[in-house]
């Protein structure tokens, strides 16, 4: 019995403790960390951080309504703080966003770097500054040199001026573009997003974005015309044909790979109902008149109209995409107490295409005189337009998430040919850029045509005249990409649209509020940062390097 | 013998019976309780000798001693056993006096291990079976509160089902700013869990598991309350030292009956209870006012009610959800509670039976229940059943095996969302507005012709151009309760098989291998129905299995007055998880659940690459503990663990611990009148270090592809190289005094816990290029008290009346921070999303603080006055210095009462908690404020500290200015746009500063009162003067969180055996109970404060949307045969 007892024991022991060893529990984990790393080629690397980034950019320039806000592209008729730039009074966390995708791709360089894979490095490095650079460029002095160290032991970063920064990503680029020149690595085409393995198209985005950046801080940099003239010249190629454009076409089978307005993003209406075009927008379409008009913007639903024989009548309306639309012309019957009352809000009569006023208060119901809440409920206005039904869609060959296009460069070389940093001639370019973007939002060769004919678009022989005119064709142009106008209209202060409707009470804001945590964390640095703004104040009014 | 042994193992049940001497002279009588009842089962021995009977079911014995001076003694469960000497009498009639609390009374303690609880150095708190049971609640850990000191425990919801929280000693977890391991780092309730034991085996800390906002109740709350013998709670580090790491936020051990002890032969006893679940304590809110945002003007998409006033003068085009038809009719309101509509009466029953057996050579309890709850949610059910064992057999005198085996399953057909903004509740409470029809209308939710499809809203929309169908604007409740499933099943088997062997006779060992394994299954079904959503089918499985060896050998020997109690032993821990989760988000065909029916490019695979998981560990550890005199004791434990498997895991940890005690009674003469004066101090370290974790980057592909483009994430994380094992030290001093034949008895215990170099994640800057990095992050220190006190005023022959109260107090506070963190000093983390929590030195935990602070005045004649913006509202400041604290969501003290009086066969016990001090956020008047549905929002009172107005004349609306008549012109356009006939004009408290200011510093004589001067004020409309203005700023949504329950009635009589003996049935009791059935709230409020929690589990002290209180009164009746 107890010999018994004591092989029990024994066993169970034994048992206990050798059943697992150490080693055998680690070797899974091992395993898997080893996989992890190892499957992940240049070319998976490549695509994910096209998609993050491309769709990082796409988000800013529709479903967020802060830029588009800003620029007067968008006017929100509920929750509407962003009519009149109430976003910038807050604190901005999108520099989180940002470095996610550098966290990403400074990985990928050195993955890259490591298989000696110079095409892909060239790339990502180009990424790299493409992001750097919308850091810096909203807040003014960011992390640069110490960002992404903390494996290194550097928690807290400092901030490096944006001159400093603004030297480092030229120099980047160049040498990016010297890789990709270099490199032999083949890009695989599916992972390409974009240009399917084309390295001569990276070379050009690479050039462009320098052309982008150079112009920016043209203003600070005394070799700024020898420089855009250098990559005008032809010695460098550019982004010249939409197919060079840096836009990721949807692909509509999941909310996460849709345009944001779509219906697998936005389910119900409401959200897409909220976002209406501006009137500054629209009357500037309208004045010249645009032929993007009808493939961005929907016909009134309940025009007003001052011919009372209209009234009730119901005209169709068939955009060049072919989505249709019904508009009720409805008479301004001042005899009716609730069409008396709006008397003063009816701004625009006998127009099927209505901007909602610039700077309207949230929330405010009655845009354009509309009177009808109770059936338009809290996003519904019949008297002012809504964005076209291209916009509801969860992919379009038109819809793009998009970091720049060939038209932005044509607006550069313009603005640089008018201003004498290049020798080229401004209306060659204007036209250039025009026609490209025309062409790129589907508009036929018989309508660009009339469109560039007409007076309205010809370029004046005064300066000033040529930079308002550049200014306002890149402004329609950058439409969907509001990143970019908006630094752009912070630069030259054009198109002159900061007073329009009701915002002549608000000033137009300069920069981004660091996010509220580097205060609480990254103090040294934040003070540091916000010691070289003019003033030397964090708020959106302080001017950085780039505008001192 | 071998072979017969293993069979006994199998079997598990045992049948012997023990025979009697031979007879010489006789001796015979009755043997009573002090209540005169007659006592079966007792036994009669003699003196010296294994010679005994039981006395008989009439409580007659016949006994036949070795001489007429033999000396008999008479004993009884729970009774003080009495020694008469024989004397030559024939006829001895015995009373025996039960005993509630002996001096001489053991405890289990850590290990499972019992001692003398006069000899504990360490305060635990006790709950005996009869205390859970009592008033039949099903929920084990729901039962506990108001009955033990130091304990915090908090119900996530009224549910009787829900799971509950439990916090021993407060919290010392420090709040960081990152999530980990699906924890938030602010949610310090849940990361300081404590560990759970049941008969010596631990099972681990308690998870919630929790689905889409789903709680589907914590495993331990589901063990049937009928099989629990005790409950005890190691409070201290000392008494978890020796489970180490695992141990330091205190020990739960439930020990579970078992047939031993209980009388010779089998015994079956049965109770059956069944309860009616009657919510009440529902959150009223305005009926008078209809949709819109202005009270002249209708919107019938809008769920804001600030719109007209619903006296039938307002015509509207609606969606009638009944005849599914628009129509146009006056507006009027259905005054109806919706929350009060929505719910039923629920039920819960609960029937077990056990059958259980003692014989000299062994033991065994067998027992099943079977619970059942009808929830107050419609179309929410809860099912239980349990099957337990428990059975000891004496191998030999020396050996002992006992083994237990336990199953519990539970089944939820479908169990509902009650908390947070997915909730069925917060869709009634907030969205739907009072014009609309009441709820018993809206029962048919499919639109005619589209069953399965489209959804009958509880309102529509109008088809807006381009668009082919009409959208549902507001869910229908009845479409939630039935087509959003949430099926959930868990099956939980645990068990042990233990051998004890009295080596020799200083020696024993003991060899226990125990395990639990729960398996858990649920699913989500979502029907199509809402607009451009096809539903989701979501079926996920995970099994966690843990097994725990202990070998452990004892010496026990005493020499003169000293006392040695020393064993040594070896742990050994292995754990495994496995789970999967795949998710259809999007289904091709309507109501087909199944992942086949994936539409394409929808189906994915949740935490992908994270599927299993492998731990374990080895421990040594030992205890030594020595008893002079029976009046100073003194223990010290130690226990090294070595666990981890990666290089980055520190892996081998020591903790000691020290405790004394001095019973100073057994040392003084004191005072007749004291029974017991004991004097304690404890002190212990308990360590641990980091498990799964590296600092490395890995990648993981993204579940969908970009075409036929594979993606990646990185994931990162970081390791400090120089991290250190954490400890948490704690220190106690208390003291137990009896007095007054024990009718008084108070015990007290003060407390010091640090928790030293905690390891977390820190929160690193973005720049790092990490979200976090995992290191000592700082020191927290918990102090506190806590203390009982119980009191017989009267115990007579037919009366006894006790009362009892425990006191619970603790503050934790942050001591250090790593400079690593924090170089500041402080860094506020997001909580809820509309708190924040603040971590810096001598930060208490618990604290909530605003999410956004209002921009006030800082410097001058205004200074503490609100700074409004360009447009005369109020803004957000961001200086993070400006936050203010909103509160602690801890109270200040818990206060148990327990009473119990009783009249001979007739008991009446009540339980109540006090939580008094404490402060909560109430997420639900928030949204009420916004949403136009609470009564604050009808006009603004007088003193209102933010805004002056109303919605009309009536409520203090205010005629609207001329146009133009303003000074400014920023004034008078931002008036215009607003401007009315109708006097709804508000304004907010607080200055702004003149327009035509141009500089830096305003002084005095720049700033502008809003609402000085009626021309030279921003108006606005309520809903945007009100309702949107204070919507960031969560100081107006405070409240104390002070509150008392009465948890427990039960009115009980036992019937005598007299009576019921004839029906074969002994100690029949039938109860009346009832639980919950009162609340007090300070802050008079319908809402309770417990439930305040932002989902799951998480993020204590913020309350949205959650049931209301629930009752329950039913009756319960056990008996034995």
């Amino acid at each position: 019995m107890k010999q018994f007892i004591k092989n029990i024991f024994i066993l169970l022991l034994l048992g206990a403790v050798s059943s697992c060893s150490e080693d055998s529990l680690r070797e899974y984990d091992l395993l898997q960390q080893k996989d992890a790393v190892e499957s992940v080629n240049d070319p998976f690397l490549l695509s994910s951080i096209i998609k993050k980034t491309t769709i990082f950019y796409q988000d800013q320039g529709y479903s967020a309504s802060k830029l588009p806000g800003a620029v007067q592209y968008m006017v929100r008729n509920y929750q509407g703080g962003d009519n009149t730039y109430s976003a910038f009074k807050s604190p901005t966390t999108e520099m989180y966003s940002a470095m996610d995708i550098l966290k990403l791709v400074d990985a990928s360089i050195k993955l890259s770097q490591e298989r000696g894979s110079k095409v892909h490095e060239g790339i990502f490095t180009t990424f790299r500054v493409l992001l750097f650079s919308y850091m810096t460029d909203y807040y003014g002095d960011v992390y640069y040199t110490e960002a992404l160290k903390g494996r290194e032991g550097i928690l807290y970063p400092k901030y490096d001026t944006q001159s400093a920064i603004y030297t480092g990503l030229l120099e980047e680029l160049k040498n990016a573009n010297t890789l990709m020149t270099q490199g032999t690595d083949l890009i695989t085409a599916t992972s390409d997003l974009i240009f399917a393995g084309d390295k001569s198209k990276w070379i050009k985005f690479n050039n462009s974005l320098r052309l982008r950046l150079v112009m920016r801080a043209s203003k600070k940099l005394s070799n700024a015309g020898t420089e855009i003239t250098a990559l005008a010249s032809g010695a460098s190629t550019l982004m010249v044909d939409n197919s060079d454009n840096l836009g990721l076409a949807f692909l509509g089978t999941l909310t996460e790979n849709s345009w944001k307005g779509g219906t697998f993003n936005w389910s119900s209406s409401d959200e897409f109902d909220r976002r209406r075009p501006s009137k500054t927008f629209v009357d500037m379409l309208l004045s010249l008149n645009d032929p993007r008009l009808p493939v961005w913007v929907a016909p009134v639903e309940k025009p007003w109209t001052d011919n009372p024989a209209n009234e009730g009548k119901t005209v169709s309306t068939t955009d060049p995409n072919g989505f249709t639309y019904s508009s009720t012309w409805e008479y301004v019957d001042l005899s009716k107490e609730v069409v008396k009352a709006q008397e003063n809000n009816i701004l625009d009569k006998d127009k099927l295409y209505v901007g909602f006023i610039a700077g309207m208060a949230p929330d405010f119901k009655n845009g354009n005189g509309h009177y009808d809440t109770q059936t338009g409920g809290a996003n519904g206005n019949f008297k002012v337009s809504k964005f076209s039904t291209l916009f509801r869609q969860n992919k379009h060959n038109l819809l793009k998430a998009t970091v720049m296009n060939a038209d932005e460069v044509q607006f550069i070389l313009a603005e640089a040919a008018a201003k004498g940093l290049i020798t080229g001639n401004a209306d060659t370019y204007y036209r250039a850029g025009i026609t490209l973007s025309m062409k790129r939002w589907g508009v036929t060769d018989a309508d660009i045509a009339t469109y560039l004919a007409q007076t309205s678009i010809s370029l004046p022989t005064a300066q000033a005249g040529k930079l308002d005119k550049i200014a306002t064709q890149k402004w329609l142009a950058l439409f969907t990409v509001p990143t970019e106008t908006y630094l752009d209209m912070r630069r030259t202060q054009l198109p002159n649209i900061f007073s329009n409707g009701n915002l002549k009470n608000y000033t137009f804001p300069l920069r981004f509020r660091y996010p509220g945590n580097e205060l609480g964390q990254n103090k040294d640095a934040y003070d540091a940062g916000v010691k070289t703004l003019l003033p030397a104040v964090d708020d959106e009014f302080s001017k950085m390097w780039l505008l001192q | 013998m071998k072979k017969k042994v293993l069979q006994m193992l199998l079997l598990g049940m045992f049948a012997f019976l023990s025979s009697n001497a031979i007879a010489q002279f006789k001796v015979s009588g009755v043997v009573k309780s002090s209540d005169g009842d007659v006592l079966p089962g007792a036994t009669v021995l003699v003196k010296g000798s294994t010679n005994g009977v039981l006395t008989d079911m009439d409580g007659k014995y016949n006994i036949t001693p070795p001489s007429a001076q033999s000396v008999l003694v008479f004993s009884f469960v729970g009774m003080q056993s009495q020694e008469v000497p024989v004397n030559s009498k024939s006829v001895i009639n015995v009373t025996l006096e039960s005993i509630s609390i002996g001096v001489d009374e053991v405890v289990v303690t850590a290990l499972g291990i019992s001692k003398e609880k006069k000899s504990l150095a360490f305060s635990v708190g006790e709950v005996k079976a009869d205390d859970l049971v009592k008033a039949g609640n099903t929920n084990v850990m729901k039962s506990l509160d108001g009955k033990v000191s130091g304990v915090n425990l908090t119900s996530l919801s009224s549910d009787p089902t829900s799971s509950v929280l439990v916090n021993v000693r407060g919290t010392t977890v420090m709040p960081t700013t990152t999530t980990r391991d699906g924890v938030a780092g602010t949610d310090v309730s849940r990361k300081g869990q404590p560990l759970y034991v049941i008969d010596g085996v631990p099972v681990g800390r308690q998870t919630f598991t929790s689905k889409d906002g789903v709680d589907f109740g914590n495993i331990l709350s589901q063990l049937n309350p009928e099989d629990i013998e005790n409950v005890t709670v190691l409070k201290g580090g000392s008494a978890g030292a020796l489970y180490g790491a695992e141990g330091g936020n205190g020990v739960i051990m439930i020990t579970t009956k078992s047939g031993k002890g209980g009388k010779k032969g089998i015994g079956v006893s049965v109770s059956s209870s069944l309860t009616v679940d009657v919510p009440y304590n529902f959150i009223e809110s305005q009926t008078e006012y209809g949709q819109g945002e202005r009270a002249y003007e209708w919107q019938y998409d809008n769920g804001d009610t600030w719109g007209p006033k619903l006296d039938g003068s307002y015509s509207s085009i609606f969606w009638n959800v009944k005849t599914q038809a628009w129509e146009t009719a006056a507006q009027v309101s259905s005054k109806e509670n919706r929350m009060k509509a929505y719910l039923q009466n629920g039920a819960t029953s609960n029937n077990a039976v056990s059958i259980s057996g003692n014989y000299d050579k062994g033991s065994f309890r067998l027992s099943f229940s079977n619970m059942s709850n009808k929830g107050v949610m419609p179309n929410t059910q809860t099912d239980q059943k349990g099957v337990t064992l428990n059975s000891e057999y004496k191998l030999t005198d020396k050996l002992k095996v006992s083994a237990n085996a336990n199953y519990i399953m539970t089944y939820s057909p479908n169990k509902a969302n009650i908390t947070g903004s997915n909730s069925v509740l917060n869709n009634l409470l907030f969205n739907i507005p009072t014009n609309y029809q009441p709820l018993s209308e809206m029962k048919n939710y499919w639109l005619t012709g589209y069953d399965g499809v489209l959804m009958n809203g509880a309102s529509m929309k109008l088809p807006a151009t381009g668009q082919p169908t009409t959208a549902v604007n507001i869910e229908n409740p009845w479409w939630t309760t039935y087509e959003n499933i949430h099926r959930f099943s868990r099956n939980n088997f645990f068990g042990k098989i233990q051998l004890d062997w009295q080596i020799a006779k200083n020696w024993s060992a003991m060899l226990r291998s125990g395990m639990e394994n729960v398996e858990e299954n649920y699913e989500l079904r979502r029907s199509w129905g809402r607009n451009n959503d096809f539903g989701q089918f979501n079926p996920s499985s995970t099994v966690n299995t843990d097994f725990a060896t202990d070998a452990i050998l004892t010496y026990n020997n005493t020499i003169g007055k000293l006392s040695v109690t020393a064993f040594g032993g070896l742990n050994y821990n292995y754990s495994k998880s496995f789970g999967f989760d795949i998710n259809a988000n999007d289904l091709a065909v309507p109501g087909l659940f199944s992942l086949a029916n994936a539409k394409a490019g929808t189906l994915s695979i949740q935490n992908n690459g994270y599927n299993w998981g492998i731990g374990s560990s080895y421990s040594v550890y030992g205890t030594a503990s020595f008893g002079y005199n029976n009046q100073l004791f003194l223990d010290i434990t130690g226990r090294n663990d070595w666990k981890g498997i990666l290089e980055e895991e520190k892996i081998n940890y020591f903790y000691p611990s020290v405790s004394a005690s001095w019973v100073a009674s057994e040392t003084f003469e004191l005072p007749e009148t004291i029974d017991l004066l004991k004097f304690r101090l404890g002190w212990a370290d308990v360590g641990n270090g980091l498990t799964k974790l590296r600092n490395v980057d890995t990648y993981t592909f993204e579940t969908n592809d970009w075409g036929s483009a594979k993606t990646v994430n990185i994931t990162a994380t970081l390791v400090d190289p120089d991290i250190k094992p954490m400890h948490s030290i704690t220190k106690e001093a208390g003291f137990d005094l009896w007095m007054l034949n024990k009718r008084v008895q108070v015990d007290f215990t003060y407390f010091v816990k640090d928790q030293v170099d905690q390891i977390d994640q820190i929160p690193t800057v973005q720049g790092t290029g990490f979200t976090g990095m995992t290191t000592n992050i700082g020191d927290v220190r918990g102090k506190g008290f806590e203390g009982g006190i119980t009191v017989t005023p009267i115990r007579n022959k037919d009366w006894t009346w006790d009362v009892s109260a425990t006191l619970t107090h603790y503050k934790a506070h942050i001591t250090r921070l790593s400079d690593k963190f924090a170089p500041n000093g402080y860094v506020f983390a997001s909580y809820d999303g509309k708190t924040k929590i603040k971590i810096a030195e001598g930060e208490e935990i618990g604290s909530i603080y605003e999410e956004n602070p209002i921009l006030k005045v800082k410097e001058g004649k205004y200074a503490g006055m609100f700074l409004l913006d360009e447009d005369g509202k109020f803004q957000k400041s961001s200086d993070e210095r400006d936050r203010g604290k909103l509160g602690n969501f801890n109270p200040d003290y818990i206060i148990g009462i327990n009473t119990s009086l009783k009249y001979k066969r007739l008991t009446l016990t009540m339980v109540g908690s006090l939580r008094l001090g404490g402060e909560y956020v109430s997420v639900n008047q928030q949204y009420m404020e916004s949403n136009g549905r609470a009564f604050t929002t009808l006009g603004a009172g007088e003193n209102n500290p933010y805004w002056v107005g109303g919605r009309d004349a009536a409520h203090g609306g205010l005629p609207w200015p001329t146009i133009g008549s303003s000074d400014y012109d920023v004034i008078n356009d931002w008036n215009e746009e607003r401007y009315s006939d109708f006097n709804d004009a508000s304004y907010v408290h607080g200055v702004f500063i003149n327009p035509d200011f141009e500089g830096d510093t305003p002084t005095d004589a720049d700033y502008i009162v809003n609402g000085a001067d009626p021309r030279n004020t921003f108006y606005d409309f309520p809903y945007n003067a009100y309702g949107d203005a204070i919507w960031n700023f969560t100081s107006t949504r405070t409240y104390d969180a002070t509150n008392f329950k009465l948890r427990e009635v039960t009115v009980a009589y036992a019937l005598p055996n007299t009576l019921t003996n004839k029906i074969k049935l002994n100690d029949v009791v039938v109860s009346l109970v009832g639980r919950n059935i009162y609340q007090w709230n300070a802050n008079g409020r319908n809402e309770d404060p417990e439930s305040a929690f932002s989902g799951v589990g998480t993020n204590q002290g913020i309350l949205r949307a959650t049931l209301p209180s629930i009752g329950s009164y039913g009756f319960k009746i056990s008996a034995n045969f």
